[in-house]
């Protein structure tokens, strides 16, 4: 639909909203946009006018079968002379897209995880004269801790998707349908060339389709959420001095990744960190993000929002923008000379794990930048000011993660208490929780179970040659077990690296896979049956081991168990974390 | 608490009484407090005060050199940049015709500042 243009001396703003990972119906994410404009969407009552922030605007139109769908709102009244006259709303919408990108081609995530730890771990070993630092944070110690979180999700692997997880899919289905999405969409942007291209595609004809309808004097402004924002940063990069496509007047990013993958990109694809020094052999990431024009860039105004303790949110600097150009050549370009941080949400324990998603819902912080930037609101979005300085921003991070890692340390605990309760009770001999004390350590847990994934599944993938693995270092706590495993499978006669053209094994091949992956973590359960049974002298019989095996309270004792295993994984996450933000704060 | 008598007239009255009681309570609460917090002048005894976070305007006129003052129409008002220091001459002539117009409409004629 191509919009009237409003009456002469009043423009029209243009809001793009693109949505992050996971599944979004359609006009999902533009209603949802509207509605937050309109009401307290954390209120389960019908809303009232006082939760109104912008009374002064009515519904015209709206297009929900257009291609994009747009609502458009406007004044009750002609407004001044010089200010919008009409806001227009759109959303792009790629869910479905990467969604059946990805049934077409469904990964398996624990390859993934194990694959991408792989190739940390050689770029980790790689870098002969290591850069110290870039974007202002120490990079040994963020490698190590990149290291630390493939390690984690490595061994997270095992009870979220692995075999036991089949024996409580009735109760974690969503959970683990959440986890993958999220997973699949990070991998179908950022390492699939083909979901890359199609979503940049996708992207590319909705900012055509608007482009129709501009006339001059009218603004875009594109507000994009995770994912979303590196997306759109890939269409800003592109196209910024292609001077082909309309590059928006403003960008709104909130809980952008941004920072966060041209790190990993500059630590994985590039020697010393240094982007004129592309790896020339198989790179990790499918894109390549770089400005290929002579167009003067057009001025952009860019503002990204971060929550405390959004683990996704970076606060990137401003040659992340486009790491092809130099810092005055974007600061040039960028209204203000630079990007515009501003820091919001609550730093409270309730926080974690939900800040992601509640950009929507501040309507003291991000409505209000939204609204000012699309002139829903009068006044500068520059001019509204965050919760917290940066360095603010950080302790408070700090600060509330300390306290969820302490809460999912006693999470870890009670999971484990639980377990050893189960099995104490089978003895009925207190001895067994002595059994625990090895157990008390998520690192060592977590560890291990990395450990025993790395060697079972860590061979040559599509991106690492075997050849590449022999050059890892045995002294290596991680690259050990790669080693080794290669050592024990090399054979003169087969040529060890992955065939691309090869299919992977089939699912009753996976099950096996799985099955074996979890032995190590049914190990670690036995381990006090074994104790004890070896401690008290009383081995059970063969008929009376099968009968404890398949009742409730072996179900009860692995649910525990996993719980255990999770939380702790977790707490690795949540300390590492705390570790990035003391190493970039 | 501001010391000056402020009272409704009947037409603002209807206008307030259009909006829900959380809104109706904001508005007073705010205009109340301070009623020239932000206010712009529209002419030479008429002002304009932004209250309910600026989803609201009030529009008043002071009488007995601010002992008095009658409120004359809450609205809705778009695109005010209640964020300006200085305002010209033009600009406040545009910004009072475009709350004339406003208030006419809102109150269905009833108004006519």
């Amino acid at each position: 639909m191509v919009p009237v243009p409003p009456a002469a001396s009043l423009s029209t703003a243009h809001l793009l909203m693109v949505h992050g990972v996971g599944g979004h119906d359609h006009l999902s994410n533009l209603l949802r946009t509207y509605q937050s404009f309109r009401a307290n969407l954390t209120s389960v009552e019908v809303p009232t006018e006082r939760e109104d922030l912008i009374p002064g605007w009515r519904i015209t139109s709206f297009d929900e079968g257009a291609s994009p769908p747009v609502l458009t709102l406007e004044p009750r009244e002609r407004p001044l002379p010089g200010t919008v006259g009409r806001v227009c709303l759109y959303e792009v919408n790629y869910s479905g897209l990467a969604g059946v990108i990805r049934k077409n081609q469904p990964l398996n995530l624990t390859r993934l995880f194990v694959g991408l730890d792989l190739v940390v771990c050689e770029a980790r070993q790689r870098r002969r004269t290591a850069a110290t630092t870039a974007y202002g944070g120490d990079n040994t110690e963020l490698a190590r801790c990149l290291q630390r979180i493939t390690g984690v999700l490595t061994a997270g692997a095992v009870p979220i998707i692995g075999l036991p997880a089949l024996a409580f899919k009735n109760h974690i289905g969503t959970f683990v349908a959440l986890f993958t999405r999220f997973f699949d969409d990070v991998a179908t942007f950022v390492l699939d060339k083909n979901g890359e291209q199609l979503i940049s595609a996708h992207l590319d004809r909705t900012m055509a389709i608007v482009d129709k309808g501009f006339v001059p004097g009218d603004r875009l402004v594109v507000a994009a959420h995770s994912l979303g924002s590196v997306v759109v940063h890939n269409y800003v990069v592109r196209q910024w001095t292609a001077g082909k496509s309309r590059i928006p007047d403003t960008v709104v990013t909130f809980g952008s990744p941004i920072g966060l993958l041209t790190w990993i990109w500059l630590f994985l694809d590039f020697d010393d960190m240094d982007f004129t020094k592309r790896i020339s052999a198989d790179h990790y990431f499918c894109w390549n993000p770089v400005s290929n024009g002579t167009a003067a860039r057009s001025p952009l105004s860019w503002i990204n929002v971060l929550n405390c303790v959004d683990p996704i949110a970076t606060a990137f600097p401003d040659e992340a923008l486009d790491l092809s150009s130099t810092q005055a050549t974007i600061a040039s370009a960028l209204s203000g000379g630079r990007v515009e941080h501003r820091f919001f949400g609550p730093a409270r324990f309730g926080a974690v794990g939900v800040a992601h998603g509640e950009y929507l819902n501040d309507r003291a912080g991000f409505l209000k930048i939204l609204l000012r930037a699309i002139g829903l609101v009068s006044g500068p979005p520059e001019d509204v000011s965050g919760t917290r300085a940066s360095a603010q921003h950080w302790s408070a991070t700090d600060s509330t993660l300390r306290l969820t890692q302490w809460v999912l340390y006693a999470g870890a605990v009670s999971g484990l208490v639980g377990y050893f309760t189960t099995v104490a009770s089978v003895f009925a001999d207190r001895r067994t929780f002595l059994f625990m004390l090895p157990f008390l350590s998520p690192m060592l847990t977590i560890g291990t179970i990395a450990f025993f994934q790395r060697l079972m599944l860590g061979g040559p993938t599509k991106r690492i040659t075997s050849a590449l693995i022999r050059e890892m270092s045995w002294g290596d706590i991680i690259s050990f077990p790669y080693r080794l495993r290669e050592r024990m499978l090399r054979s003169p006669d087969v040529d060890a690296d992955v065939d691309p053209m090869a299919p992977s094994a089939g699912d009753l091949t996976r099950l096996a896979v799985n099955a074996i992956s979890f032995a190590p973590t049914l190990a670690a359960m036995a381990f006090p049956v074994v104790g004890m049974c070896w401690w008290t002298g009383r081995w059970p019989m063969w008929q009376t081991a099968a009968s404890h095996l398949w009742s409730r309270m072996t179900l009860l004792a692995l649910a525990l168990f996993m719980i255990y295993v999770t939380v702790s994984a977790l707490h690795e996450v949540v300390r590492t974390w705390r570790r990035v933000v003391r190493a970039i704060a | 608490m501001s010391d000056a008598n402020i009272s409704w007239e009947g037409p603002a009255l209807k206008l307030l009484d259009r909006r829900d009681r959380f809104t109706r309570h904001a508005i007073l609460e705010d205009f109340n407090r301070d009623y020239r917090h932000g206010a712009i002048k529209l002419e030479s005894d008429s002002y304009l005060t932004p209250v309910s976070d600026q989803r609201f305007s009030v529009i008043w006129k002071e009488y007995d050199s601010g002992q008095r003052v009658s409120v004359r129409a809450v609205v809705p008002l778009t695109n005010v940049d209640f964020g300006a220091t200085e305002i010209t001459d033009e600009a406040r002539k545009a910004l009072s015709a475009y709350v004339k117009r406003v208030v006419k409409s809102e109150s269905k004629g009833e108004i006519d500042l």
